[in-house]
């Protein structure tokens, strides 16, 4: 198996609302739930973003990244819970905006928060096997929490897109080696025809995440014969601030190897965004050679780990588009009449 | 060839609730034939200007319709170029005269449009401009004009007040013709500065309204017109241009220049100057549109508009008097009858018949008549010997 | 009944998911939207397709607040004629993500694929061309 990242693109919202303007509608001590959750505020899509729009703005810079001809990509996955349609592909709505050929295979993908990651084994298998030349997956969301439920504080949107291709010296960062871990663990879901998904409270906690992240992590590690130590950079999805800081604790890993890809205090958890979106805030600031360890987790439940070496190409390459930070950096605030407005929870 | 005006009729103009689009087109009809002194069965063809019955009315077919309700069986053709449907109408009229083909024909301009929503007759309208690049993004028509006055303002230091100007003279113009027009009252530049934003700069009172209304004419050979009319009023010119559908494609956004090319037309067919144009009636469809409709027909120079209209060269009694039916601002515009209306108050004011808003000794009138955001204009000179 | 014909839509997603135009050869003039002849060369010109610039500057502008059918919920939103750059076309398309503030002729903008309306809750949704302030040049 040989493949890498070749293009990678962020894409987060403009607008923001602080965790405190949540709260003080619902009566709630904002700075508590700061300090809980690890959130300060999150990305909220304007009322004219979904999971297509943010996809194809991925999805350009990654493209602008990867420097290759788009007619060369043949296959398009996108990972969302958040899909426009519930019968209708936002794969092929990204393949038309970015000028995709026809000559490519694609679907969309759920996983709650995992999905965009299982699209990156899928291309992973489709270029190493030789069935195509780039795949395009992408992770993107705009996660909604029901008003006054505690999902509100984090559910974001934004995403991220990498292109994977197999010749070395087009590659970014190698990826070195994955493995998954899964198993029937409803911990949240979302019902057809259902607006807002439910969970388990705390049972999203010790069987769920931390079970399939930390089994993940260390079947990789095994596999690899690898230790965490050997990585300057881990990221572990962040439905919070607070679980991955409290892996990182488990593992033994020093703060200072998380901070790059932390990007939920200032963006909240954009689901199947979230832990791409991690990547690519660190293949922003990584220097070459240096080795990411990645482990998603969707709910329901799985987790997949990506072990990755970054090229000297990487310096070149990610200054050909907007940084995860510019995007972090770029915002607006908004009230919480206005994010109601721009999320449909008035409804007109 | 010439070809004289002998008869006009008109409805009122506004919120017709108890009165379809046939009752209306009847009346007006039925009207214009007793002005004339003729019998139907003197009509030698009828050419009904409309924009949009299908979708505000779901009614198609407007010239058998017409021609139904006037118990008639002779040709009758419906003609459309959005707002500016009614002009076009009257020219059809002008050609199967002028051609020897009829002798005497009808020419009328019907709308219903409150039979739908506004939001519904919003879309309708913006079937006169692109509807694939500019409807689509939710652009409106106060939006299309809006787009131009942001341009003229930047561009010439046009102000709002200025535009405003425009649509107070029209509402008081429109108090002295209090049978026909839909708001017969005075407004204030304050008034229209502060009234509910629509399209910024535009706000509600810089914007026409939504009309239902319709106005027919008689048009006779000039040999015949004197046995039915002692004050027959002469076309003596006629102009027609088009241009791009959607305003982004133009050359300009602060000039219609349909409206040069057709006015040009007009101008040499009648062998007059926009000097000799004694009383002149133009599509205000929004203040914006009379500021550079002002402009490009050359009653003063392109950017003065603004100023020309705020100084007072536009009102009755003064240089060029412009709108004196009130415009489609105060007297109402049901898009394809409004070419006929204006023509109409021209014919009116040539014959001396216009009233309170009689312009003293007006020989030579016009009409300006605009489809879309400026796609088709239609000028139309007029004249009594 | 939906309101929007879905293939009236299809036949342009080429052209309106992205700011895809046609050139004359032989006059060097951009279209956007595409023309199929060019009005100032007629059967002599030489039409090709054209991918235009992404960034260009606001020359007019204007804030609805009174929407047609279907553009209710996102009342009041900004329109622009955007002159794209390297002498690109003008085109017309919606500014997001902008305070209407800053609104300016002259303000720099960059294309934004954005949902342009959806056809109440059953029907298609459509994708376009919009324009967002830059927030970084050259990106």
């Amino acid at each position: 198996m040989n493949s890498g990242i070749v293009g990678y693109g962020a894409y987060i919202p403009r607008f923001r609302i602080k965790v405190e303007t949540i709260a003080e509608v619902w009566g709630k001590d904002g700075n508590a739930i700061k300090r809980g959750l690890k959130i300060d505020e999150k990305a909220v899509p304007n009322y004219d973003e979904d999971t297509a729009t943010i996809s194809v703005h991925a999805a350009l810079n990654a493209l602008r990244r990867a420097k290759i001809d788009v007619k060369d990509i043949g296959a398009i996955y996108v990972g969302s819970e958040s899909h426009p349609y519930a019968v209708k592909p936002t794969s092929t709505i990204v393949g038309e905006a970015i000028g995709a050929s026809n000559d490519y295979t694609a679907a969309d993908l759920e996983f709650a928060c995992k999905a965009g990651s299982a699209g990156i084994q899928m291309v992973m298998g489709l270029v190493s096997s030789g069935m195509i030349k780039y795949g395009l997956a992408i992770g993107a969301d705009t996660a909604q929490g029901a008003p006054g439920n505690a999902l509100e504080y984090s559910a974001a949107g934004g995403g991220a897109a990498f292109i994977v291709g197999s010749k070395n010296n087009e590659m970014i960062a190698k990826i070195d080696e994955t493995y998954s871990f899964s198993s029937d663990t409803p911990d949240f879901w979302r019902r057809n025809y259902a607006k807002y998904p439910s969970h388990g409270g705390r049972f999203t906690g010790e069987p769920a995440y931390f079970r399939h992240v930390a089994s993940a992590t260390t079947g990789l590690l095994e596999k690899m014969g690898a230790k965490i130590d050997d990585f300057d950079h881990v990221v572990f999805h962040m439905p919070n601030g607070k679980f991955p800081l409290g892996m990182a604790r488990k593992f033994n890993i020093p703060i200072e190897k998380m901070t790059s890809g932390f990007v939920v205090q200032k963006v909240g958890n954009t689901y199947s965004g979230c832990s791409l979106l991690g990547l690519s805030a660190v293949l922003d600031v990584a220097k070459a050679g240096e080795r990411i360890f990645v482990t998603s987790y969707g709910s329901g439940a799985g987790s997949d780990s990506f072990a990755l070496t970054v090229s000297d190409l990487v310096d070149k390459r990610r200054a050909l588009a907007k940084t995860t930070k510019m995007y972090v950096d770029s915002k607006i605030y908004i009230d919480y009449p206005t994010y109601a407005k721009f999320r449909g929870k008035i409804s007109v | 060839m010439r070809v004289a005006a002998i008869g006009l009729g008109l409805t009122k103009f506004g919120e017709l609730w108890n009165k379809s689009l046939r009752d209306i087109a009847l009346e007006a009809g039925m009207k214009a034939i007793n002005d004339a002194n003729i019998g139907s069965s003197d009509l030698d063809a009828m050419f009904i200007g409309n924009m949009s019955a299908g979708r505000f009315c779901g009614q198609e077919h407007l010239g058998a319709l017409v021609a139904d309700q006037a118990g008639l069986s002779i040709p009758s053709t419906r003609v459309e170029g959005a707002c500016a449907s009614g002009s076009l109408a009257l020219r059809q009229g002008l050609f199967s005269i002028m051609s020897g083909m009829h002798d005497i024909v009808f020419v009328g301009g019907a709308e219903k449009m409150t039979d739908i929503s506004t939001e519904f007759a919003t879309v309708g309208l913006m079937g006169a401009a692109d509807e694939e690049w500019e409807g689509f993004h939710g652009l409106t028509f106060p939006g299309l004009y809006a787009l131009m006055a942001r341009r003229h303002m930047h561009d010439f230091g046009t102000t709002h007040e200025q535009l405003a100007a425009a649509a107070v003279k029209n509402h008081h113009n429109a108090t002295m013709n209090a049978d026909v027009a839909q708001y017969p009252f005075e407004i204030s530049i304050d008034k229209v500065l502060n009234s509910t934003m629509i399209a910024d700069p535009l706000t509600l009172l810089d914007c026409s309204p939504l009309t239902d209304g319709a106005a027919a004419i008689i048009l006779c050979r000039e040999d015949l017109a004197k046995k039915y009319c002692d004050t027959p009023v002469y076309v003596t010119g006629s102009g027609q241009a088009s241009d791009t559908l959607a305003l982004h494609d133009r050359a300009s956004l602060t000039e219609l220049k349909a409206t040069v090319d057709a006015s040009k037309a007009a101008y040499k067919m009648a062998g007059v100057s926009s000097k000799e144009i004694d009383v002149c009636e133009v599509h205000d469809c929004f203040t914006i549109a009379e500021v550079m409709a002002t402009e490009d027909l050359g009653f003063c120079k392109k950017g003065a508009g603004g100023k020309f209209i705020e100084d007072g060269n536009t009102q009755i009694g003064s240089k060029i008097p412009i709108n004196t039916s009130g415009g489609l601002k105060a007297c109402g515009h049901p898009v394809g009858a409004t070419g006929i209306k204006q023509a109409a108050e021209i014919v009116a004011q040539l014959r001396g018949d216009a009233g309170k808003r009689q312009i003293d000794g007006a020989k030579t009138g016009m009409t300006h008549n605009i489809g879309g955001s400026g796609a088709t204009c239609v000028v139309n000179i007029f004249r009594r010997f | 009944m939906h309101r929007t014909s879905v293939p009236m839509l299809w036949r342009r997603f080429k052209n309106k998911y992205k700011l895809l135009g046609t050139h004359c050869e032989k006059c060097n003039t951009d279209f956007y939207p595409p023309r199929e002849l060019c009005p100032k060369c007629r059967r002599t010109g030489k039409i090709v397709e054209k991918r235009f610039s992404n960034y260009g500057a606001i020359v007019t502008y204007t804030q609805i607040y009174a929407p047609p059918a279907g553009f209710e919920k996102s009342v009041p939103y900004a329109l622009a004629i955007v002159r794209l750059d390297k002498n690109g076309p003008d085109v017309l398309g919606q500014v997001v993500d902008c305070d209407a503030k800053k609104l300016k002729i002259g303000l720099r903008v960059e294309a934004s694929f954005r949902k342009i309306y959806e056809d109440g809750k059953e029907g298609i949704i459509q994708y376009g061309i919009k324009f967002m302030p830059i927030t970084h040049e050259n990106l």
